[in-house]
């Protein structure tokens, strides 16, 4: 009866009976109780009836007291007091009459009789008739027996009217109260019965519904969805088979997700393409509920498909097929022999309109009856095909369709990516071998600079040694004819006087040969410090006096200048600070620095002397150091053509030059710059403003252990 | 005697007390006498005033003698008729220079004062029992009650010629029979109570009284200290007779000795 009703109309329909058995029940009591207050009311006014009667009594009952009392004592206080009671009384009377209008008139017409006697009674004692007074006083009680007999005939009336008015209520109180007990039992059995009923039409389905989504939350997609009827849990049972659909395709997506995913990790992570290609056919054929797989390889130079491999097809299937390559266009029909775009064949045995019909024979022969090829594509290019069969007839559904086209794109991403590594193979090989042979280039370059800078220095360097060389050969003369003298004076006889000679030239011939071994150990300090230089490999660190390490660079750079051009001049202008102390450091690396900057400095005010043939213009070099605590300063500056800002950010890039070619290597302000950076921890900085100066600026720690890496800075 | 009847009668008599008690007590500080002492002898002016100055001597009398009255240890106390009314003309005398017993008998005055002085006798002798009784304090003779006693014995005597009546305003009436008629009730409203009516100044007037012409005198009588206990403060507090107490004060108008002279 219920399960025809959605669940709100059954807790309407439930709530509603409910509702009206209530109403109706309040109705009725509602009714019953009106009536017992009506009765209660008319109870109570008979009550005030009762009690107005019974006043008007006892007042009535006052005032005769008093008027008798008034008749004896004649006091004024007995009058007053009867007439109080006389008020109260009329008084109770006039409420009575609102109820009982005709008794309370007859009480009246006596009280008035009783009023009018007693008071000429009253009179009469007063005025000392007392014989006339009793009598007056008889006649007057006669009326006032007649109105306590009035009114206690009111008061008998109205106590019966009461209690029968009590009565009544009590009486339908009583049915009420049983009416309303009986009504109300029973609305709460039906009421529980129609509750139960509810419940069990929702309860049972749900609890039905529940199993089914605990199965199904187990993973059972096969647990039993209870049937859907008409109501709410109807419609929940729907959307639970739909959400059991959902949760099926779900699965099936997921898993060819997963399929996908795992050849796409392995497309992504094999190199070795026939692991590949039959993890891809498997996986299809997996997928495509298919018999069979196989992979074909598109050739464009023979502008045919040739069969790479296969998976669950028998031997003597991938015989067959590798035996018989299909040529791209080979159809009788002129229809292209594969498109780019999947193809099946839902019937082998009537191949009618696919471009391959040799293949769909060989298939057939073998009891293969469907057939479904999607094409390889690298981007738009074919570059070969997927097939999956099977054995039994139909259209592969469009989601297979999909899927093998999938396991195409990805197989075709496995060809390509086997491609792409062959490729990159070849051309790491061919970027090693041109990276070794730069590298023989750099290291053949590197020593170019320095037997270059070495030839710069080969003209000044014997020029150091022509001095020392001028002397040991003068002295030597020198002391040549002096050993002629000692000769002469020896083959004469001794005298005192030759004696003196003897000795003084004994004692000039020590002088001489003192200076010519001096001298001699110049030329052997300059031989080995050109040796020094040349030799390339970075010496290690010593205290070093760093004044006359840049007044030896200097000489050498000037006279290697003036050797190259003997119009080349340039005021030097030293100022050394005294208190520089030793500074450790590789003294023939710097050496090579300071040549550098010198040679750059003497070039550039060579330059601009040529360019401006100025007669004023001097060309200037100056060269200062300065202690500054835990750091040496020295400034090289020129006066020559400077350098423009472009020029001097990439001052130290290696092979960056603006000598003509065949001048400069590039690589001596680059090496000048690791040697004072890098090697000693130091800076180098430029500050040049072009055609009027160029001044490097370096820092070198004291200490190279506190040394911090310092940056090259360029300042504005 | 019956029971009930012997009940009444000391009813009637507890109620006469009360009224006479209040006339006594305003006697005793009346102002009146005198205020037309230029009246000429045998005038209704001069009968009136001494009917009233022999009735307040009277009633002295018996206030002086309230201790004796009153003793309960006592038994004859020797009070009666002549010895009031030897003492009330003593005092007469004293305070008109005149004997009452000497006026002629034949003329009015002397009539109507010999009438008086027969009714304070008969009442002493009356109420001889009483006033002997042993063992009972407080006996209800007090002036008051004597001069309402006096005045019914006179109107008696006196029938047809005079009366004289204790009156009050009509809310200090306490006896039935002492309510003011319609002449005293205007008197004691338009005089007497006007604050601008002469303290202790007597009102008269002629009226005519059942077709005959009559002198009518009324004598203003005021609350001393001693009229209090019984109608001062609280008002409605009970006194000693039993009554509700008036509320009244010192000096406000008590009552009225009301006397009329038929022609």
């Amino acid at each position: 009866m219920m399960a025809g009703l959605t669940i709100r109309a059954r807790l309407i329909v439930l709530s509603s009976a409910l509702l009206l058995v209530l109403i109706g029940t309040n109705g009725y009591l509602n009714r019953e109780l009106a009536e017992n207050s009506a009765e209660m009311v008319k109870a109570a006014q008979l009550l005030e009836v009762i009690e107005d009667a019974n006043s008007a009594q006892i007042a009535f009952g006052e005032m005769r007291y008093w008027m008798t009392d008034l008749a004896v004592s004649m006091l004024m206080l007995s009058q007053h007091n009867a007439t109080a009671a006389h008020n109260g009384m009329e008084g109770d009377l006039d409420r009575l009459a609102q109820h009982r209008p005709h008794a309370v008139a007859a009480v009246r017409r006596e009280l008035a009789q009783y009023h009018r006697l007693a008071h000429q009674a009253v009179d009469q004692y007063t005025a000392d008739h007392r014989v006339i007074g009793n009598a007056l006083l008889a006649q007057a009680s006669e009326h006032s027996v007649e109105v306590d007999r009035l009114l206690s005939a009111i008061v008998a009336e109205e106590t019966r009217q009461a209690i029968a008015a009590r009565e009544r209520a009590v009486t339908g109180a009583a049915a009420a109260t049983r009416v309303s007990r009986i009504v109300v039992s029973a609305a709460v059995l039906v009421g529980a019965f129609l509750t139960l009923m509810v419940l069990r039409s929702i309860a049972l389905p749900l609890r039905r519904l529940v199993a089914a989504m605990d199965g199904l939350n187990a993973g059972d997609l096969a647990v039993a969805i209870p049937a859907a009827g008409p109501d709410e849990i109807g419609q929940m049972a729907r959307t639970l088979a739909a959400f059991r659909d959902t949760l099926e395709e779900l699965r099936l997506t997921l898993a060819q997700f997963e399929a996908l995913r795992a050849v796409g990790r392995a497309v992504g992570s094999t190199l070795d393409l026939d692991t590949v290609l039959e993890l891809i056919v498997a996986r299809a054929i997996e997928f495509s509920q298919a018999r069979a797989g196989m992979i074909y390889e598109y050739d464009e130079a023979t502008r045919e498909f040739r069969f790479s491999m296969s998976h669950g097809a028998e031997a003597e299937l991938a015989e067959r097929l590798r035996a018989q390559p299909i040529v791209l266009g080979e159809d009788a029909g002129g229809r292209p022999t594969i498109s780019t775009t999947p193809v099946q064949v839902p019937d082998l045995l009537e191949p009618q309109g696919i471009g391959v019909p040799e293949l769909a024979t060989t298939l057939a022969g073998l009891g293969y009856r469907a057939m479904l090829a999607a094409p390889l594509l690298d981007e738009q290019t074919i570059v070969g095909g997927l097939i999956v069969v099977r054995r039994e007839p139909g259209s592969f559904s469009d989601e297979i369709v999909r899927l093998v086209e999938a396991f195409a794109t990805q197989s075709a991403l496995a060809v390509r990516n086997a491609k792409l590594f062959d490729e990159q193979r070849r051309r790491e090989s061919e970027l090693r071998a041109a990276h070794d042979q730069l590298k023989a280039a750099q290291t053949n370059l590197v020593q170019a600079e320095k037997m270059a800078s070495l030839g710069q220095l080969t003209a000044g360097i014997a020029h150091e040694i022509k001095n020392p060389l001028n002397f040991v050969n003068n002295f030597a003369e020198l002391s040549r004819e002096l050993l002629d003298e000692l000769h002469e004076a020896i083959a004469m006889p001794p005298t005192a006087k030759s004696a003196g000679e003897v000795d003084e030239l004994i004692v000039t011939l020590n002088g001489n040969l003192a200076k010519i071994a001096e001298h001699g150990r110049r030329a052997d300090g300059i031989v080995k410090s050109m040796l020094l230089h040349s030799r390339g490999d970075s010496g290690e660190r010593r205290p070093t006096d760093l004044n006359a390490l840049i007044e030896e660079a200097l000489n050498l750079a000037y006279h290697g200048a003036r050797a190259q051009d003997q119009g080349f001049n340039v005021a030097i202008e030293r100022d050394f600070d005294p208190s520089l102390g030793a500074v450790s450091i590789v003294p023939q690396d710097l050496t090579r620095v300071f040549l550098n900057l010198f040679a750059n400095a003497f070039y550039a005010v060579n330059k601009r002397r040529r360019e401006a043939a100025d007669p004023a213009f001097a060309p200037m070099l100056k060269v200062t150091t300065r202690n500054r605590g835990e750091q040496i300063e020295l400034r090289v500056r020129d006066n020559g053509t400077g350098m423009p800002p472009e020029v001097r950010d990439k001052a130290f890039t290696p092979f960056f030059t603006t000598k003509p070619t065949g001048e400069g290597t590039g690589l001596g302000l680059s090496i000048s710059y690791d040697i004072v950076v890098q090697e000693h921890g130091g800076a180098i900085a430029i500050d040049s403003r072009p055609g009027e100066f160029t001044e490097f600026t370096l820092r070198l720690p004291r200490n190279p252990s506190v040394a911090a890496a310092a940056e090259t800075q360029a300042s504005a | 005697m019956s029971a009930a009847s012997s009940a009444a009668s000391l009813r009637r008599r507890r109620s006469e007390t009360i009224v006479a008690a209040l006339v006594l007590l305003i006697a005793g500080a009346a102002p009146g006498r005198g205020a037309d002492v230029t009246s000429p002898a045998g005038s209704d002016a001069a009968i009136a005033q001494s009917l009233a100055e022999l009735l307040r001597d009277a009633r002295t009398v018996i206030s002086n003698n309230e201790p004796l009255i009153n003793n309960p240890d006592i038994g004859d106390k020797h009070l009666t008729g002549e010895v009031v009314l030897d003492d009330a003309i003593a005092m007469y005398r004293k305070a008109t220079g005149v004997d009452p017993s000497s006026i002629d008998p034949a003329s009015r005055e002397g009539r109507l004062l010999r009438a008086l002085m027969n009714a304070i006798v008969a009442v002493m002798n009356d109420n001889q029992m009483t006033i002997n009784e042993k063992g009972i304090g407080f006996k209800g003779l007090i002036p008051a009650v004597f001069g309402r006693l006096v005045s019914e014995a006179f109107n008696g005597l006196a029938k047809g010629e005079a009366l004289i009546k204790i009156t009050a305003p009509t809310d200090l009436v306490r006896n039935r029979k002492a309510l003011p008629d319609a002449w005293e009730t205007k008197v004691i409203e338009t005089k007497l109570l006007n604050p601008a009516w002469p303290r202790g100044q007597a009102y008269s007037a002629t009226v005519d009284s059942g077709g005959h012409s009559a002198y009518r005198f009324a004598v203003p009588e005021y609350y001393t200290q001693s009229c209090l206990a019984c109608h001062g403060m609280p008002k409605g507090a009970l006194d000693i007779t039993g009554y509700p107490k008036e509320g009244r004060k010192l000096g406000d108008l008590g009552g009225v000795m009301s006397i009329t002279l038929f022609r």
